[in-house]
Parts: C-alpha cells; sequence; structure tokens
C-alpha cells in the first residue's frame, strides 16, 4: 500500500450486545500510516462510534494490540504497509478477552492472571536501609533485564494457543513476569514463588513452541523465561523443595 | 511427596526418556542402514548386548510415551487447541511403537515368520511407508531435541533455524534409512 491507493479495511464489530460482524471501511492512504493511523482515520470520518483503545502511540504502554490479519500485533508501531495484503486489511479484537466494545477488550482476566501468579513484588526486610547490591553482570541480573521490559499488551496470550484453550494457565506474560522476579534478590518470596506455579496447570502446561516469543512486540523471550522457570522448578524438585 | 513435586519430577522423567531415547534410537537407525532389518532379526549368536540395548529402548520408550499420554489426557480439554507437530507425531509413534516392537520380537522368535513379513517389507508401498515411519520418528526425534535444547540449556535464540535444521536433517533421514537397508 503506497500513499494515494485506497485500503479496505474489515472491522470485526460487536461488544457485550449482539455477535461480532466484519464491516468495510474503504480508506485512502496517505503517507505510510500504522494500522493505528488508519483505525483512527475510521473513527475521525467514518464511524465516531468505533470503539478500540490506545494511549501512547509509540510502543510504550501495551494498550493498542489487536489481531492484525489474524495475528496478535501492537497497531501503533506496525506499519499497514507492511501486513496488508492485496489492497485489505482485516481487524479483530484480541482473542481470549471479553470484548468491551468492538476492537477494545477487557484486559482485567490477563493482569488477574499476573496477579494469581504471583506477579507482584514483596520487599525484603532489610531492618536496617540497607540497598541490595546486584552485579550488572550476575546472571540473575541478566535473565531479569532481559524479561523486564514487558509492556503488557497481552499479545503473547493471545498468541499462545495453550492460554486460549486451558483458563487455569497462568499464560507467557505472567509467567515472563514470575522469572523477574525469582531473579530478583531483593524479592522476598524468590524462588519460593516457583512452587505457586509449577503445579498442574502451570507452567509445566507450555509446550515450548515459541508461538509468544515470535510474536511479542517488544523482542521478550517468554519462552526462554517459562524453559527457565522449568530448570529451576526441576532444580528445586530435586533438592526436595516445593 | 507434594502434588507439585511429583508433577514437576514427571516431567522431567518424560523429558529425560526422551533424551536417552534419541541416543538409542539414533543406534537403531543406524544398524538398520548399516545392517538391515532381516540381519537385525536374525542376528547369529548375538550374546546379551543387543537384546539388552533393545530392551532398555523399549523400556524407554514405555516411559517417555506413557507420560506423554498421560499428560495429553491430562489435558483433554485443550481439545485440538494444543496440538503442535510434536503432538501429533508423538501420537503416531504410541500408536506404531507397540506394532513394531510386537512383529520385531515374533520375527526373532519364529523364522518361518520373519520370511513373510520381509517378503512384505520388500513391497514398493511398504518402502513408502518406511520412509514415513523414519520421517516420524527423526521429525519427532530431532523436533524433541529442540525443545530439550530449550528448557534444557535455555537455549532459545535460533530455534527457527533449528526447526529447519531439523525438518532437513528429517527428508535426508526418511530417503536414506530405508534406502541404505534395501
Ligand atoms: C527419538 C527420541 C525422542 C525424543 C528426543 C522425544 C522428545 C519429546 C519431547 C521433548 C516431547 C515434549 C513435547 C511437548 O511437550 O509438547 C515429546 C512428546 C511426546 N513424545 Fe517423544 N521423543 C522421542 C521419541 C518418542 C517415541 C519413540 C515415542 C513413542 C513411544 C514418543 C511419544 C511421545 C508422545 C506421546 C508425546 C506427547 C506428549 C505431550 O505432548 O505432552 N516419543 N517427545
Ligand atoms: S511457548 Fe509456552 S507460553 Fe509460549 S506460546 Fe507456546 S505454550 Fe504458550
Ligand atoms: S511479554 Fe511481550 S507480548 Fe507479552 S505482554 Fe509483555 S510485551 Fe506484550
Ligand atoms: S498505543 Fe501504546 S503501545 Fe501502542
Amino acid at each position: 500500500m503506497t500513499a494515494g491507493e485506497v485500503i479496505t479495511v474489515t472491522i470485526r464489530r460487536g461488544g457485550e450486545h449482539g455477535a461480532p460482524v466484519p464491516v468495510d471501511f474503504r480508506v485512502p492512504i496517505t503517507g505510510d500510516p500504522t494500522v493505528l493511523d488508519l483505525v483512527t482515520a475510521i473513527q475521525r470520518d467514518q464511524a465516531p462510534d468505533l470503539g478500540y483503545r490506545f494511549s501512547c502511540r509509540v510502543g510504550m504502554c501495551g494498550s493498542c494490540a489487536m489481531l492484525v490479519q489474524g495475528r496478535p500485533r501492537w497497531t501503533c508501531r506496525t506499519r499497514v504497509s507492511l501486513v496488508a495484503r492485496r489492497g485489505r486489511l482485516d481487524l479483530a479484537p484480541l482473542p481470549g478477552l471479553p470484548v468491551v466494545k468492538d476492537l477494545a477488550v477487557d484486559m482485567a482476566p490477563f493482569f488477574e492472571k499476573w496477579a494469581a501468579a504471583g506477579g507482584g513484588f514483596r520487599p525484603c526486610e532489610s531492618g536496617d536501609a540497607v540497598l541490595a547490591l546486584v552485579a550488572p553482570e550476575s546472571p540473575a541480573r541478566r535473565n531479569a533485564d532481559a524479561a523486564i521490559e514487558c509492556i503488557g499488551c497481552g499479545v503473547c496470550a493471545a498468541a499462545c494457543r495453550v492460554a486460549g484453550a486451558e483458563p487455569g494457565y497462568p499464560g507467557p506474560a505472567a509467567l515472563n513476569r514470575v522469572w523477574t522476579l525469582v531473579n530478583d534478590v531483593r524479592d522476598a518470596d524468590g524462588p519460593r514463588r516457583l512452587a505457586e506455579v509449577a503445579g498442574p496447570g502451570g507452567l509445566f502446561t507450555c509446550h515450548s513452541q515459541g508461538a509468544c516469543t515470535a510474536c511479542c512486540p517488544k523482542g521478550l523471550d517468554p519462552s526462554r523465561s517459562i524453559a527457565g522457570l522449568k530448570r529451576a522448578a526441576v532444580l528445586a524438585a530435586l533438592r526436595g523443595e516445593p | 511427596m507434594t502434588p507439585v513435586r511429583r508433577h514437576v519430577l514427571l516431567w522431567l522423567g518424560q523429558r529425560l526418556a526422551g533424551l536417552l531415547l534419541a541416543g538409542g534410537l539414533a543406534i537403531h537407525l543406524f544398524q538398520v542402514w548399516s545392517v538391515g532389518g532381516a540381519a537385525l532379526v536374525a542376528r547369529p549368536g548375538g550374546g546379551v548386548g543387543w537384546p539388552l540395548f533393545y530392551a532398555g529402548v523399549v523400556g524407554l520408550a514405555l516411559i517417555h510415551g506413557g507420560l506423554g499420554v498421560h499428560g495429553l489426557w491430562r489435558e483433554r480439554r485443550h481439545g485440538l487447541a494444543a496440538l503442535s507437530i510434536q503432538r501429533l507425531t508423538g501420537i503416531a509413534l504410541v500408536l506404531f511403537v507397540p506394532v513394531h516392537v510386537s512383529v520385531s520380537i515374533a520375527c526373532v522368535v519364529c523364522p518361518a515368520l520373519a520370511a513373510t513379513v520381509f517378503q512384505v517389507a520388500a513391497l514398493p508401498l511398504h518402502r513408502g511407508f518406511e520412509a514415513a515411519v523414519v520421517a516420524l520418528v527423526v521429525g519427532h526425534g530431532l523436533g524433541g531435541l529442540r525443545v530439550l535444547a530449550l528448557e534444557g540449556l535455555l537455549w532459545s535464540r535460533g530455534q527457527k533455524a533449528l526447526a529447519w535444521i531439523a525438518a532437513g536433517l528429517t527428508m535426508a533421514a526418511a530417503v536414506a534409512v530405508p534406502a541404505g537397508a534395501w
């Protein structure tokens, strides 16, 4: 798609009321727009009641994820020219979450999984205010660093077929978060968090096929984080821990 | 033993058996390729080494396949959603291995039966089937080693390249192993 052409955007519209229906919009291309630019143009010029969500527009907030051509993506940093095929673009809300309206889903169940998996940091009680010294090149610090830049967009969870099929599975984002905490020496729960997520339906439900990693727009590697948790859980079990 | 610990250790057992199977089945495929199935079954005066080896491989397959099916059963609510090539080939192997092992044992015990079996094995249709079976086991094995590289060594980047290499080697083995045996 180049400037001057007209693209047909199919948006799966619907919400709490009524079954979703695909609706076509014809949008003239100006410049080299992102998918989010197109959705905004549609809302401005053709469908003022179109529901969608965004905030930062620069890949920081994680609120703009949708299914683009059937694949979960952040839309504020996805160029139409890269994903449109034969002058068409197909948009739908993220799967596996309740639709609020049109392209906006309720992210609460996604974040509830983080909470349930123990995604909250709990500081050590150091008594006197001694700061933990964490060497930048220590393996634990590197592991945490590699996984910490998650923006909570939900793309990985939408890409994970296991998360889609098994409601109890914490999903790649929540487990990626747990991996950062297991590697955080300042966290009071540390490795004890493993027992929370290592049981049936937990992290061993992951098949290591890496759909999450392939789709994460931040280039994070939840699949590796989960593999790290698996290894840590196995070592703990061999020590007789959980 | 806590339920969590049991769960983790069963998983470990499935993966370790898979790893050892990779070695065992590589040796087995090499044998088939170099001396052929008929000679394997008729192995003259072989001592106890090979029977023990094959008993070990079958035992590992029982552990690995059994725990695999156990896991699949526990996750049956996923239905078709979580089927990957790894799983489909795993299920196919669980169906094939018992037949293959029973027929092979029968051939060792009864040479007359072996003669018939190897007549059938010489049919062109059966050679296509052999290629498919080799593709199945090599594809599943290499796909499994790729998973083990990630889970055991946290070797994650380059998984896509590994997948392509696995696919290429699978094709090559599917052609070479039966061809060597003929
Ligand atoms: C050649 C060596 C083999 C290796 C390296 C290997 C490795 C693996 C690995 C890593 C998995 C886990 C996949 C996942 O969690 O999605 C797996 C699954 C499975 N394997 Fe194997 N395997 C081998 C041979 C076999 C054989 C001979 C059988 C049949 C008896 C078999 C049956 C299965 C089954 C049924 C599964 C499904 C379990 C599941 O997906 O949860 N495998 N294999
Ligand atoms: S690697 Fe695990 S978490 Fe990632 S998509 Fe596959 S099953 Fe889901
Ligand atoms: S891990 Fe990646 S895809 Fe998953 S929520 Fe975080 S930023 Fe999004
Ligand atoms: S709008 Fe913030 S990440 Fe896309």
